[in-house]
C-alpha cells in the first residue's frame, strides 16, 4: 500500500483507485471494530458503509483526516456506534448480544459454561462502552494509545486510565479470584 | 481461561467474529465507489464542516416517523363529532366580585382565523414572539468602548459611554452559552448550545465562520492572545473537550478529552499562550489511576508539547469557574465550596469562608483585584497579595436567597465591574472603587416555565424561573409587557386564566421580607396592568403548597394539587365561595415533588393527575378515593392532557413516548412515539392533533393516522408549556429561551 498521506491526497480528488484501497483496507477492520461495539453482524456491516459514507462526505466538504485515516475512520466508527447503541435502547429490541445475554442465571452461571472466546466477549459486554472501545482498538486493531486517545478525544492519561480499569474489570471477571489474590499490584500496563 | 497469557486471550477472542456477508460488502463497495463519482463531479461550493448534529436529526426523525407506523391500532380513535366548545358563561359576581369580567373575544391583529388541522398543520410558522429573552453573559470589547451581552435570542451591543442608549441587536438564532472578543476587537466568538461556535463580525452582525464543534453542546469559548486559534469546551455524546480551532479556517489542530465529567468545561489560557488550565473531575495524581485518587481539581497543560503538567487540587465540591492573573503567576477557581487562589502549584489562598457557593471569579487588569461572585447577589473583592476582603458590592436583588450572580468581569481599564445574574435577567455594573452603581440592565427574561391562554385566546401569561408572572394582549399590534412579581423569594408553580376572565391565577411558594405568606394562589388582573387582587379566601389550615391547579370548564370548580403537607391531597372548591367541596388524599408523594400535574375532564366529573411518577391516576370528583391507576410509561410523566370532546386522555414521558386512552373504556389506544427530551403535550380544539414538545422543537402528530404532521423549529432552548388556543387556530409555546411563540397559518 502507498503512504497513506499520498493515498489521502488522491482520495481528496475522488480517485477511484484510492478510495477503493481505502475501502478494501479498513472494510474488515471497522466491521470488526462495529462488531465489537454492536453486537450484531448486519449493524455493523451498516454502520460500516456509513462511515465510508461520512469519509466521502467529509472529503467532499473539504474536511476529513489530515494525517492519521486509520484514527479519523474509527473515531467516526466510534460516534456512529454510540448513537447506534442510544437508538437500541430505545428500540428496546433484543439485547445487545442475543447468545450471550445474561439473563436470571447471572454473569457467574454464564461464564462457567461459555467457551474462552464467549466468555471474553461476554466479559467485554460488561464494560463501560469506552472502556470496550479501548480494548476492542488496542487489542483488536493494534491502535496505540495516542491514536486511540484521537479516536476517542480524548487524553493518553485518560486511555491509559481507561485500559487499565478495564483490563482489570477483565481480569476480575474471567480470572478466578484466587489467582487474582496472588498476584502483585496492578500496574498500568501500557 | 486456559494458559494461555491474558491479553493474548483477549486479542484472540476479539479477532474471532462472524465474516460479514459478501455479497453486502461488495454492495457497499459499489455503492461507495459511486457516491464518489457523483461526488467528484458535484463539488462542493463553499467549505464548512460536516453538519453531524444534521444527520442525528434526520436520523431521529425518520425513527420517530418509522415507530409512528407501527403505532398500535387506533380503532378506538373515532373521529370527533363536534369540536371543542367553550362555555361562555360568566362566573356570578355574587361571592366574588374580583372574578367578574365580561370578556368579549376579539381577533388577533392581522391575523386569519383558520383552524389548524392536519392538512394545513406543515404550513405553520411564528406569527408573533413575546419576552425579551435571557441574557446568559458579558463580556467588554478590548478597548472598553463597547459591551457585549448575550443570551438566548442573540447580542446586545451597548455603548459604555451611554448605557441608557438602547443596545445593537443582533439576532443570531441560537442559544448563546459563552463569547470572548478577538484581541483587535473586530469579532465575536459565540459557544452555543446547539454544539456551534460562530464568529461574528461585529460591524456587519453576520456570521464569518461556522464550526461544527460539539455534538451536544459548546460551554466556553475564547481566543488565544494573539488572535491566531479560537478554544473552545463543549461535550459530544461520549464526553466533554477542550478543542483548539484555526480561527480564519476553522480547522482543529488539538484536542483535550476531560476524563470524567462531562459537565466541567471551564477553560483558562495562560497570557503566554503555552498553557491552559481545565477544571473538573480529574486523577489528582497523574501516577495513580485508580478511582479513590479522583477529585476536583485544575490540570494544568502544556498546549505545545500536548502534556499535563501538574493538577492543583483543593476544592471539594464542583468548579465554576478558573482564571489566569494577567501575569500568569496566580491561577484562581471558584467552586461550591468557596474560593482558591495558587501561586504556581502551590495554594496561597483558600477563601472557604466566603458565602457560598462561589459561581464566577475574575481579576482586575492590573492582577490586584480578584472579584467573587456569591450565592445572594455578593460581589466580594480580594487583595491578591494578601487574601484580605477589601469591599463587597451589593446587587439589587441582595440577600434574595434565590439570586446567583453567574459572572464577574472587570472592565478593561479596570474601573468598572459587571457582575450578571441569568435567572433574574439583572445585569449591574458598578465603579468598584467607589461602590457606586454605573448602570443596570434588567430588560430581560428568566426562562419561562408556566402558560396559559385566556378563555377567548386573547391573553396570554406565563410564569418565569426568576418567580415572575408576565401577561400579553396578543391582540394589539405592539402589546405592552405586563410584569409582577410572585414573591420576593417566590418559586411560581404555574399560571392558569380563570376560565371566561382576564384573571391569571399563580400557584407556588411566597415570601415577602423573609416572612413566608401564606398565599399559595394569588390572583392577578391582566386587563388592569397585571394588578394583584385580594387572594381567594381559603381556610388557612385547608392547603399548605400548591404545584399545579386547573379549572373546569365554566371556571365555577377548582382543583389544588397540594404537595406541601406531609401528605399528597387532592381538594376541589367552589370558585365562587372558595368552600372546598372535596378531598382526596390520594397516596403517599414522592418525597421530591418535581413535576406534580392535575388536569380536569371536560365533562367535570374527572380529574387525571400524577406526582412524579409513571402513571396517571383519576379522580372521580364525588368519591373521596382514587378511582383507578392507569398502566405505567416508560418514563416519567412530564404532561397530561385531555382532548376537548372529552373521548381521549394523553400521557406524555419524559422520553417523548406517547399514551392514549380511551375515557370510556380506559383501554389504551395508541402508542406513539420517541421525540426526544420531552415535557408537554397539548391536544388541539378538534380534538385530533396533538402537539408535543421536545426539547426545543415541537412535533405535531395527526393522532388518527399516527403521523408525524410536521415540526416546529425556532425555539432556542427546551419548549416548557404549550397549548393551542381555544378557537383552534394558533399554538403557544413558552420556552426557557425567556421567549413565547406563537404558531399559526400565516
Amino acid at each position: 500500500m502507498e503512504n497513506e498521506l499520498q493515498l489521502l491526497r488522491r482520495a481528496r480528488k475522488f480517485d477511484e483507485q484510492a478510495l477503493a484501497a481505502i475501502f478494501d483496507t479498513y472494510y474488515r477492520p471497522l466491521y470488526r471494530y462495529l462488531y465489537h461495539q454492536t453486537g450484531h453482524v448486519q449493524t455493523a456491516e451498516d454502520l460500516t458503509a456509513k462511515v465510508f459514507q461520512r469519509f466521502l462526505e467529509a472529503l467532499h466538504n473539504s474536511q476529513g483526516p489530515d494525517d492519521n485515516l486509520k484514527a479519523w475512520l474509527f473515531k467516526v466508527a466510534h460516534h456512529l456506534a454510540i448513537d447506534e447503541s442510544r437508538r437500541f435502547v430505545y428500540r428496546n429490541d433484543a439485547p445487545l448480544d442475543e447468545n450471550f445475554a445474561v439473563g436470571e442465571i447471572g454473569m457467574e452461571e454464564h461464564l462457567h459454561v461459555a467457551n474462552e472466546t464467549e466468555r471474553v466477549r461476554l466479559a467485554l459486554n460488561h464494560l463501560t462502552p469506552q472502556q470496550k472501545a479501548v480494548i476492542t482498538l488496542h487489542f483488536l486493531e493494534g491502535l496505540d494509545n495516542a491514536e486511540i486517545a484521537r479516536v476517542l478525544h480524548s487524553t493518553i492519561g485518560a486511555v491509559k486510565a481507561l485500559q487499565h480499569r478495564a483490563l482489570a474489570a477483565l481480569r476480575r471477571q474471567l480470572i478466578p479470584q484466587e489467582q487474582i489474590e496472588g498476584e502483585p499490584n496492578e500496574q498500568p500496563t501500557l | 481461561m486456559n494458559n494461555q497469557p491474558f491479553e493474548e486471550q483477549i486479542t484472540h477472542a476479539l479477532h474471532n467474529v462472524p465474516e460479514p456477508n459478501p455479497a453486502h460488502e461488495r454492495a457497499a463497495r459499489t455503492a461507495f465507489l459511486a457516491e464518489a463519482r457523483r461526488l467528484r463531479e458535484h463539488p462542493s461550493p463553499v467549505w464548512q464542516r460536516p453538519h453531524s448534529r444534521t444527520w442525528m436529526i434526520v436520523a431521529a426523525a425518520l425513527l420517530i416517523f418509522l415507530i409512528g407506523g407501527f403505532a398500535l391500532s387506533v380503532q378506538n380513535l373515532r373521529q370527533s363529532n363536534s369540536d371543542a366548545t367553550v362555555q361562555a358563561e360568566i362566573i356570578s359576581p355574587d361571592n366574588n366580585p374580583s372574578l367578574h369580567q365580561d370578556i368579549t373575544p376579539t381577533p388577533s391583529q392581522g391575523q386569519i382565523s383558520v383552524p389548524i388541522t392536519a392538512e394545513n398543520a406543515a404550513q405553520l410558522v411564528e406569527l408573533q414572539r413575546f419576552g425579551a429573552g435571557t441574557v446568559n453573559g458579558a463580556v467588554w470589547s478590548p478597548d472598553g468602548k463597547q459591551l457585549a451581552l448575550y443570551g438566548s435570542l442573540g447580542i446586545w451591543f451597548y455603548d459604555t459611554s451611554d448605557f441608557e442608549a438602547t443596545p445593537r441587536f443582533v439576532e443570531t438564532n441560537s442559544y448563546i452559552n459563552d463569547a470572548a472578543y478577538s484581541p483587535d476587537g473586530a469579532s465575536l466568538v459565540l459557544a452555543n448550545a446547539d454544539g456551534t461556535i460562530h464568529v461574528v463580525d461585529i460591524v456587519t452582525g453576520q456570521v464569518t465562520l461556522n464550526i461544527e464543534a460539539y455534538e451536544k453542546t459548546a460551554t466556553q469559548v475564547l481566543f488565544t492572545h494573539d488572535g491566531s486559534e479560537i478554544i473552545s469546551g463543549g461535550s459530544d455524546w461520549d464526553g466533554a473537550s477542550a478543542r483548539f480551532w484555526s480561527a480564519t479556517m476553522g480547522r482543529e489542530r488539538l484536542a483535550f478529552g476531560y476524563s470524567f465529567d462531562e459537565t466541567t468545561t471551564r477553560l483558562a489560557l495562560a497570557p503566554s499562550n503555552l498553557r491552559i488550565a481545565i477544571a473538573g473531575l480529574t486523577y489528582l495524581d497523574s501516577s495513580d489511576y485508580t478511582d479513590s485518587n479522583i477529585g476536583y481539581g485544575v490540570t494544568v497543560l502544556d498546549i505545545v508539547n500536548d502534556t499535563d503538567l501538574y493538577t492543583l487540587d483543593g476544592p471539594t465540591s464542583s468548579i465554576t469557574a478558573v482564571a489566569y492573573s494577567p501575569d500568569g503567576n496566580l491561577l484562581a477557581a471558584s467552586s461550591h465550596d468557596g474560593l482558591y487562589l495558587w501561586e504556581g502549584r502551590n495554594l496561597k489562598f483558600q477563601l472557604t469562608r466566603v458565602a457560598t457557593p462561589v459561581e464566577d471569579t475574575a481579576f482586575s487588569p492590573d492582577g490586584q483585584v480578584l472579584a467573587s461572585a456569591q450565592l445572594g447577589g455578593l460581589v466580594h473583592l480580594w487583595n491578591t497579595t494578601t487574601g484580605e476582603n477589601i469591599g463587597t458590592l451589593f446587587s439589587r436583588l441582595e440577600n434574595h436567597n434565590s439570586s446567583f450572580l453567574q459572572k464577574v468581569i472587570f472592565s478593561p481599564d479596570g474601573q468598572s465591574l459587571l457582575a450578571l445574574d441569568k435567572v433574574h435577567g439583572l445585569v449591574m455594573i458598578w465603579d468598584w472603587q467607589s461602590e457606586t452603581v454605573k448602570a443596570t440592565l434588567d430588560d430581560f427574561s428568566g426562562g419561562f416555565n408556566a402558560l396559559s391562554l385566556a378563555s377567548d385566546d386573547s391573553r396570554i401569561a406565563v410564569g418565569s424561573e426568576n418567580g415572575k408572572i408576565y401577561a400579553w394582549d396578543r391582540t394589539v399590534e405592539s402589546p405592552q409587557t405586563l410584569q409582577q412579581q410572585y414573591g420576593q423569594d417566590g418559586v411560581l408553580t404555574n399560571v392558569a386564566f380563570v376560565p371566561n376572565t382576564h384573571l391569571v391565577a399563580a400557584t407556588g411558594s411566597r415570601i415577602n421580607n423573609s416572612q413566608p405568606v401564606l398565599a399559595p394562589v394569588t390572583l392577578w388582573d391582566a386587563d388592569n396592568g397585571l394588578q394583584e387582587l385580594a387572594p381567594p379566601a381559603f381556610e388557612r389550615t385547608d392547603i399548605s403548597w400548591i404545584w399545579d391547579l386547573d379549572f373546569n370548564t365554566d371556571g365555577s370548580q377548582a382543583v389544588f394539587m397540594d404537595t406541601g403537607s406531609s401528605n399528597f391531597v387532592l381538594t376541589l372548591w367552589d370558585v365562587q365561595s372558595w368552600q372546598k367541596i372535596n378531598r382526596l388524599e390520594a397516596y403517599q408523594p414522592n418525597a421530591l415533588v418535581l413535576d406534580a400535574q392535575v388536569a380536569f375532564s371536560p365533562a367535570n366529573n374527572l380529574v387525571a393527575f400524577t406526582n412524579y411518577e409513571r402513571s396517571v391516576r383519576l379522580w372521580d370528583l364525588e368519591s373521596t378515593t382514587e378511582r383507578q391507576l392507569l398502566p405505567s410509561l416508560p418514563d416519567i410523566i412530564a404532561g397530561i392532557a385531555f382532548s376537548p370532546d372529552g373521548k381521549f386522555l394523553v400521557a406524555l414521558d419524559g422520553e417523548g413516548t406517547v399514551q392514549v386512552w380511551d375515557t370510556v373504556t380506559w383501554q389504551e389506544s395508541m402508542y406513539i412515539a420517541k421525540t426526544g427530551g420531552s415535557c408537554a403535550i397539548t391536544f388541539s380544539a378538534n380534538s385530533k392533533l396533538i402537539a408535543v414538545a421536545g426539547d426545543d422543537r415541537i412535533y405535531l402528530w395527526d393522532i388518527q393516522n399516527q403521523t408525524l404532521i410536521t415540526q416546529l423549529t425556532g425555539h432556542t432552548s427546551d419548549i416548557t408549556q404549550i397549548q393551542f388556543s381555544h378557537d383552534g387556530t394558533v399554538l403557544v409555546t413558552a420556552s426557557y429561551d425567556g421567549t413565547v411563540r406563537v404558531w399559526g397559518l400565516q
